[in-house]
């Protein structure tokens, strides 16, 4: 059956889980078009595609390039989020496929994939991708479409206490990380989890769900909208709360 | 590193005090364990010896230690025999006016250069300090379960502290192999205040049943932060291990010392499981079942 399933994926070439889907599917031996979302407006597939995956804020886009019937009629469109909501309402010819889907942990290797059902959400989308997903090689839990799904929700919460512990000065930001991993046994203290992750979208989620929920609660610090302000975004921009080496070059020079 | 300190006491004979004597008496310094009466410190060194017998077993403790701990460590009913130390550890129930009245004794009792130090998770030191005539010598030494396996030690600094009181306690929790973080005296510290949203917005997904109807929230929310998120357990299973009324006593604290910041408001269904004694695996049942 893997033969046959006509996956597309869209997504920024740099970003690691769109290669992860790709390397997933092709090991399954689905047949994987790969997309920059640039590219993709002189997409004109032949035949419509089983399995879409939209991996880039599904804000903008979407609806401009999904909305050219490249949909299978059984197909199934996974809508990357990790903030936001009423997906189906972006793709109003494909509402009864779209799920959401979050893959934060693919970041750190791991398998688990959120999959969030719409209200519009056919059942019969659910199960065929859920079972997609598992016949990948992911491990798919579903939820309810529910801001900031349940892992990118908690981490982002847990980074705001850590961030507003820094800026109160409870400690270091080193020391803040160590006490977390070492007094709880977190897999990594949430600040470094934040410059992995990127400071911009802990603080998109944490937007979405003030908005959503309208509480004081989920308000972002300070400190973590100022550092998004200012560029300091984590890993992908060499500092967040702490700095990085550039990247090694691809192209290595020889020692003479 | 040479030991800041020759005689040590630990005040409270419960899960926590039990395990800082045992981890003291372990490097080798002299240790009394204080607790009121004589049934709780008998309870203690019999979890003691078990942890050791336990810990030698399977190679976590050397056969050295558990020796040093026979050698070392001798309990006391007598308040002033405990307070004959050089540093004394409070590690009695969380009950600030319980505690203080502890402190007020103890700088009575202890020597001009006792170090007096308290475990509490959540509660202020400088209030602790506050009843002593030698405020600048009380610092927070805040232990994590099960002591002699987790490396962390917060040393909590309040402001009457002085800087020479928080080097001899990083340099203690060093000798002991834990790794000291230094924090500031705010509600929770680091760890009890950064861990708040791991358990609230757990529960909150919860009580919006997120995984209805495709499964079942709590293993779904569990399951995630393990196989997403990569922690070693989720916040249900935590809960349980904890003790859902633990975890509901920490909730409150934190809540009512920051007077109410929205972050930290403890849900209903912490309330509800505890008046219903679903406390987690000790009480059989908490947010799973256990056999």
């Amino acid at each position: 059956m893997s033969e046959d399933t006509r996956v597309l994926i869209i997504g920024d070439p740099q970003d690691p889980i769109p290669q992860t889907l790709e390397k997933h599917c092709k090991e399954a031996k689905c047949q994987v078009l790969r997309y920059h979302s640039d590219q993709i407006y002189d997409f004109h597939p032949r035949q419509p595609q089983h399995i879409v995956f939209y991996t880039y804020p599904v804000q903008y886009l979407a609806d401009q390039v999904l909305g050219k019937s490249v949909v299978h009629p059984y197909g199934v469109v996974f809508l990357a989020s990790h903030s936001d909501w009423a997906l189906g309402k972006l793709l109003p010819e494909h509402e009864s496929q779209v799920l959401g889907f979050n893959a934060f942990g693919l970041y750190a290797g791991r398998t688990a994939i959120e999959v969030a059902a719409t209200l519009k959400s056919d059942p019969d989308t659910v199960e065929r991708g859920t079972s997609f997903l598992t016949n990948m090689g992911f491990k798919p839990y579903v939820v309810r479409e529910t801001p900031g799904f349940v892992f990118p929700r908690i981490l982002a919460m847990l980074v705001n206490e850590a961030i507003s512990a820094l800026m109160e000065g409870v400690a270091s930001a080193e020391a803040i990380d160590e006490a977390m991993r070492l007094g709880t046994n977190y897999p990594q203290g949430p600040l470094a989890w934040a410059d992995q992750i990127g400071l911009d979208v802990i603080l998109e989620v944490l937007d979405n769900l003030q908005a959503q929920y309208g509480e004081d609660r989920y308000r972002p610090m300070p400190l973590l909208t100022q550092m998004v302000m200012a560029g300091k975004l984590g890993r992908k921009t060499g500092e967040g709360f702490y700095t990085y080496a550039p990247e090694p070059e691809t192209e290595a020079i020889s020692p003479a | 590193m040479t030991n800041p300190f020759n005689t040590v006491s630990v005040l409270g004979a419960g899960t926590m005090g039990a395990g800082i004597a045992q981890a003291t008496a372990q490097k080798g310094y002299s240790v009394r364990l204080y607790d009121v009466g004589p049934e709780p410190l008998e309870a203690a060194m019999e979890r003691i010896t078990i942890s050791l017998k336990n810990g030698v077993t399977r190679g976590k403790i050397p056969g050295e230690e558990s020796y040093a701990v026979e050698m070392n460590l001798k309990t006391t009913t007598s308040l002033e025999e405990a307070a004959q130390a050089d540093l004394v550890i409070e590690a009695v129930p969380e009950d600030l006016d319980l505690k203080k009245g502890l402190f007020k004794k103890l700088d009575a009792l202890c020597p001009a250069e006792t170090l007096l130090a308290s475990n509490t998770s959540c509660l202020s030191i400088a209030a602790l300090a506050g009843v002593t005539q030698r405020p600048s010598q009380v610092a927070g030494l805040h232990f994590f379960n099960p002591v002699p396996l987790m490396k962390l030690v917060e040393v909590i600094q309040a402001s009457q502290t002085d800087s020479e009181t928080v080097e001899r306690l990083v340099t203690f929790a060093k000798t002991l192999g834990k790794t000291p973080v230094v924090a500031k005296d705010t509600p929770g510290f680091i760890v009890n205040r950064v861990a708040r949203p791991f358990y609230g917005e757990a529960l909150r997904l919860l009580a919006e049943n997120v995984a209805d109807p495709h499964g079942d929230t709590v293993e779904t929310v569990d399951g995630v932060l393990r196989d997403a998120g990569g922690f070693r357990m989720g916040p249900f299973e935590l809960m349980d291990l904890i003790g859902v009324d633990v975890n509901f006593a920490v909730s409150q604290a934190v809540y009512a010392a920051t007077f109410q910041e929205p972050r930290y408001r403890p849900h209903p269904i912490q309330q509800r499981m505890v008046d219903a004694g679903l406390l987690g695996r000790k009480s059989g049942e908490g947010f799973y079942r256990y056999e």
